[in-house]
């Protein structure tokens, strides 16, 4: 069933794409896939909510797009990470670390 | 299987990848195509097939029919109409977004260009900003006293509804009567088109109490009026409250308003002087409430407001009062006036309503007719100054503009666009404007300064206020607007190729740009020429103004006054003022260096009592003889101020007999004997007098106005009054010798008086020259720019053509020309230019001589010579202007002509 009301997810959805971008220029679907084998299929994400997150992204600056060919050589449109989006990154991921530390400690007590 | 167009697209797509990776990403950017909406909304299609072909090819390499990948990939994807809706919202957001973003770095880059082509050329930019300061400073003045005098003059909440409530007869003029308190109550109460009446009346009352006995108190001006008349203005007090219908009832305790100015002045501006009571004219009042500043009467000109104390006007009483009233919404004046004359019809006719209208005139139907086309001309002069001016320099910045054909042929293929460029212009245009409206209200504040020192007093109290600060502002864009970017459109490079191959030195302009300057030089001459032929005419007419005969010859005249020099004994004074002034007279005529004596006052300077009956005219004051002015002189006085007797004889040489002796001007013969011999005739002064002479009419210069002004007699002196007695002088002296000589003699005289004042007779005049000297002197000054700025910008122009022609002339010139046949070919071109500019110039000059004649009174004709002579400065302006240029390029080597790049 597909998560995308899944506020846990949805909030964290921009963290997965800054840290997928953060391996170098892809794709949209090139994200979706590489989503997808990171995590084994184990969350699946809705397509039009991941470009959704994209253009989010881009709008605030974090990332920045430019039109290239896919490996079977089609045009596609490749997201980068900017030195915002970096920042961005560095930034969410300390918020995920303490939020998971957060709740480990109520699900999980030592 | 793959056709050609793919390989093609493969070998581009190879190079894009190969730019791609080897420029750096902030050059790339620099090349991207800007941000549509629409290109937005494709990418994010394009992006969308992009995504689901792949997929499907993935669902196909697992094993799926390519139903079901389909299938499954739309599945997996979500809600595509959803999505195209976001997809759609946001490219609308980023659009409006970067519009607005690009549309300020675009004004940030006119800015920048503008500064650094203004200093480029700081002479140029300088000059252009200096004339146009001038000008718009000269339109920004002209339109304050057109606003003040004419569009809004009075300062009052919807002022242009007040009017005066009037009772006129033919013949006022701008004179404006009283009315009687009768009326005043009739008017009010049966008027449907007027509402809000009030009245006033105006005196002079004593404040507080005497300084020393014996002494006088102070005199303050106080104005009685309604207590509607703060409702007429729409104003309330500053401070306390208004006067109530019961204050002005008979018996009710005092009461008083002070005026801003007198409050300040006198009571130190405190709060604390509601409810404190001051004596005025010896009874106690109490202060009710002080009025706001800038309280004048509902008169354009009447500012004593502030000065002066209001006391409650009890309509009831007998006589007359100044009346105003508002216009009902909707409701002309003129319509009122129909009303108040159908009431005033209504009335019994009494004698004094023989011949009288009721009038309901506003400010502006109070000003003469012959000052508001004065105004009017004026300010149509400053606009046409202004105009000039705009051309001079749309002239130099076409010029310019060709130098720089270059430069907007180089922006406009990399993608400027026309409206781009024209913001360019504006902008540039703007830099020059901007700071020229803002020197321009410095010239316009000097200039108001000047018409409050020099101009005629009906426009004097010119405020430069916020409405003529937005003027300035407007006219500085408007002026930007028909300059700078007017000519550019008009002389719009047709063909962008021309201009970057041959770079602005091998192609002449195109059509429409020689039409452009070709139109300016023409729409200049003509300008300058109405300006000349009007200001030709105006100064001759003052000139013609300066030299009418007014009567008498005001030169070396003067007017001694004396007063005694301690209070004379009312019962002596009557007997010994007589005999003094017969004494100073002689003993004065004895001085020498000092000339002609004659006892009385200066012409036109006269008090006005009117006789009160004529014999054989039933004993009654005849209707309408109102105020006639009355001099006391002695038989000397026609002869030193050299006043023609036109029948008749002066005063007989004893006094005795002369007191009852009374000599008339023409006027008032003609009006009170149109069909006998006044001669012989008697007249009732207080006693009757018998008429012996008849004098010549003295008058104002332009002596226009009601008639009744006009009216004068003369009788033998009478006594000497607190305003004391005059002395006429007729000497060669100067004054100030004069001054001295008159001083001594009286002093010796002994006979108990001291020289109080000596006025000069030309001073008098002043008031009469003032306008039409103010409006000669704004003419020639607007004149001379005119011609000047013409002049300058002819030359450029035609320089500028000639120049532009420097290839062809040495072509001509190679191919075995005459180049002086060729010189006079090129001048004839220009001289026919200027001809044309002067042909046109001239009806349009005589059209504007014949409607100045027509609005000014006095004003006639045209100026020949005038227009003759700067016909032919124009010439030779073009004359010159054209020769030299072409005396350079025949100079020059054909050869090398040939080679310029």
């Amino acid at each position: 069933m597909p998560r995308d009301s899944n506020d846990l997810l949805h909030g964290t959805l921009d963290l997965l794409v800054l840290k997928t971008l953060s391996w170098g220029p892809m794709h949209g679907y090139g994200i979706t896939k590489w989503i997808e084998q990171a995590t084994k299929g184990e969350l699946e994400i809705l397509d039009s909510a991941l470009y959704k997150a994209l253009h989010r992204l881009e709008d605030a600056g974090a990332i920045d797009t430019e039109w290239g060919l896919s490996d079977n050589n089609r045009r596609a449109k490749y997201y980068s990470l900017t030195a915002r989006g970096r920042q961005l990154l560095r930034a969410e991921t300390a918020t995920w670390r303490r939020f998971v530390a957060a709740v480990s400690g109520i699900v999980e007590p030592a | 299987m793959s056709p050609p167009s793919a390989a093609s697209s493969s070998r581009r797509d190879d190079l894009m990848r190969d730019l791609s990776s080897k420029l750096p990403r902030r050059v790339r950017r620099l090349f991207r195509l800007p941000l549509t909406r629409d290109r937005m909304l494709r990418d994010a299609d394009e992006e969308t097939a992009f995504h689901l072909a792949m997929r499907i090819s993935e669902f196909q390499a697992a094993g799926m029919s390519e139903e079901e990948a389909l299938a499954e990939a739309l599945r997996r994807f979500g809600d595509r109409n959803e999505f195209q809706a976001h997809a759609r919202g946001r490219a609308g957001r980023l659009t409006r977004r970067l519009t607005a973003l690009r549309w300020l770095e675009e004004c940030g880059q006119d800015v920048r260009l503008a500064l650094r082509q203004f200093l480029h050329a700081p002479a140029f930019g300088s000059v252009v900003v200096l004339t146009l300061a001038v000008c718009i400073g000269a339109t920004t003045a002209m339109y304050g006293v057109v606003r003040h005098l004419l569009l809004s003059p009075l300062p009052y909440p919807d002022g242009n509804r007040i009017v005066s409530v009037e009772e006129r007869t033919e013949g006022d003029g701008d004179f404006r009567w009283q009315i009687s308190s009768e009326l005043y109550r009739v008017w009010a109460a049966r008027s449907h088109t007027l509402e809000d009446f009030a009245g006033y009346q105006w005196g002079i009352h004593a404040i507080g109490e005497p300084s020393a006995p014996g002494a006088a108190a102070d005199s303050i001006p106080g104005t009685r009026v309604t207590p509607s008349f703060l409702k007429l203005l729409r104003i309330r007090p500053a401070l306390g409250r208004s006067f109530l219908p019961e204050d002005s009832r008979t018996g009710a305790p005092g009461v008083l308003l002070l005026g801003d100015s007198i409050w300040r002045s006198r009571f130190g501006g405190s709060r604390e002087v509601i409810g404190q009571t001051v004596k005025l004219d010896g009874s106690p009042r109490v202060i009710i409430g002080v009025l706001p500043p800038g309280l004048g009467n509902p008169l354009p000109d009447g500012e004593h407001g502030g000065q002066s104390v209001y006391l409650p006007l009890n309509i009831d009483s007998k006589g007359g009062v100044d009346a105003f009233a508002r216009l009902r919404p909707g409701v002309t004046s003129s319509a009122a006036s129909r009303e108040l004359d159908a009431i005033l019809h209504t009335l019994p006719d009494t004698g004094s309503l023989n011949g009288a209208h009721g009038a309901a005139r506003t400010a502006q139907d109070r000003v003469a007719p012959d000052r508001r086309h004065g105004v009017e001309v004026v300010f149509a002069a400053a606009a046409g100054l202004l105009l000039v001016a705009c051309a001079d320099v749309a002239g130099l910045l076409l010029i310019r503009g060709w130098t720089r054909r270059r430069e907007f042929a180089i922006r406009q293929a990399i993608g400027a666009g026309r409206a781009r460029l024209i913001r360019q212009l504006l902008a540039e245009s703007l830099f020059l404007t901007i700071p020229a409206g803002a020197l321009g209200v410095g010239v316009a504040w000097l200039g108001l300064r000047a018409v409050q020192a020099e101009g005629p007093p009906f426009i004097a109290r010119t405020p430069l206020d916020n409405a003529a600060l937005l003027w300035t502002l407007v006219s500085a864009v408007a002026t930007a607007l028909i300059f700078g970017v007017t000519p550019a459109i008009l002389s719009w490079e047709r063909s962008l190729e021309d201009a970057l191959r041959n770079g602005g030195t091998r192609v002449g302009e195109g059509r429409a740009a020689t039409r452009a300057h070709a139109t300016l030089v023409i729409a200049q001459i003509a300008l300058s020429l109405v300006f000349l032929a009007t200001a030709a005419v105006l100064t001759r007419s003052f000139v013609a103004l300066v030299r009418e005969p007014i009567g008498y010859e005001p030169e070396g005249l003067y007017d001694v006054i004396v007063k005694p020099t301690s209070p004379m004994k009312q019962n002596v004074a009557d007997a010994a003022s007589v005999s003094i002034m017969r004494t100073l007279r002689e003993a004065l005529e004895k001085t020498p260096g000092l000339g002609e004596v004659a006892v009385g006052p200066l012409p036109l300077s006269a008090t006005s009592p009117a006789p009160t009956a004529v014999e054989g005219l039933s004993g009654v004051r005849p209707s309408g003889l109102v105020a006639t002015e009355w001099a006391g002189v002695n038989r000397e006085y026609f002869r030193v101020a050299r006043i023609a007797l036109v029948r008749g004889r002066g005063f007989d040489a004893d006094p005795a007999l002369a007191a009852r002796e009374i000599i008339i001007n023409q006027s008032l013969a003609r009006r009170l004997f149109p069909d006998r011999d006044p001669l012989g005739a008697r007249l009732q002064m207080g006693e009757w007098l018998t008429v012996v002479g008849i004098a010549a009419d003295t008058h104002m210069p332009g002596g226009v106005g009601p008639e009744f002004f006009r009216w004068q007699v003369y009788t033998s002196p009478g006594a000497m009054n607190e305003n004391g007695g005059s002395l006429l002088v007729r000497t060669q002296s100067d004054s100030s010798e004069l001054r001295r000589l008159v001083a001594r003699a009286v002093e010796r005289a002994g006979v108990g008086v001291k020289v109080h004042d000596v006025r000069q007779g030309t001073a008098m005049l002043e008031y009469a020259y003032r306008a039409p000297r103010f409006a000669m002197v704004i003419f020639d000054l607007f004149t001379v720019l005119a011609v000047a700025l013409a002049a300058v910008g002819l030359f450029g122009i035609i320089a500028h053509l000639v120049a532009r022609r420097t290839r062809e002339i040495g072509i001509r010139v190679a191919l075995g020309a005459d180049p002086v046949a060729l010189t006079k070919t090129i001048v004839g071109q220009s001289v026919r230019l200027v001809g044309l500019g002067c042909g046109l110039g001239l009806v349009a000059a005589y059209a504007a001589a014949s409607t100045l004649a027509k609005v000014v009174p006095g004003v006639s004709g045209t100026e020949p010579v005038a227009l003759i002579g700067s016909v032919m400065i124009l010439i030779i302006t073009a004359v010159s202007a054209s020769v030299i240029p072409v005396r350079r390029a025949l100079r020059v080597d054909p050869i090398d002509t040939l080679r310029i790049e």
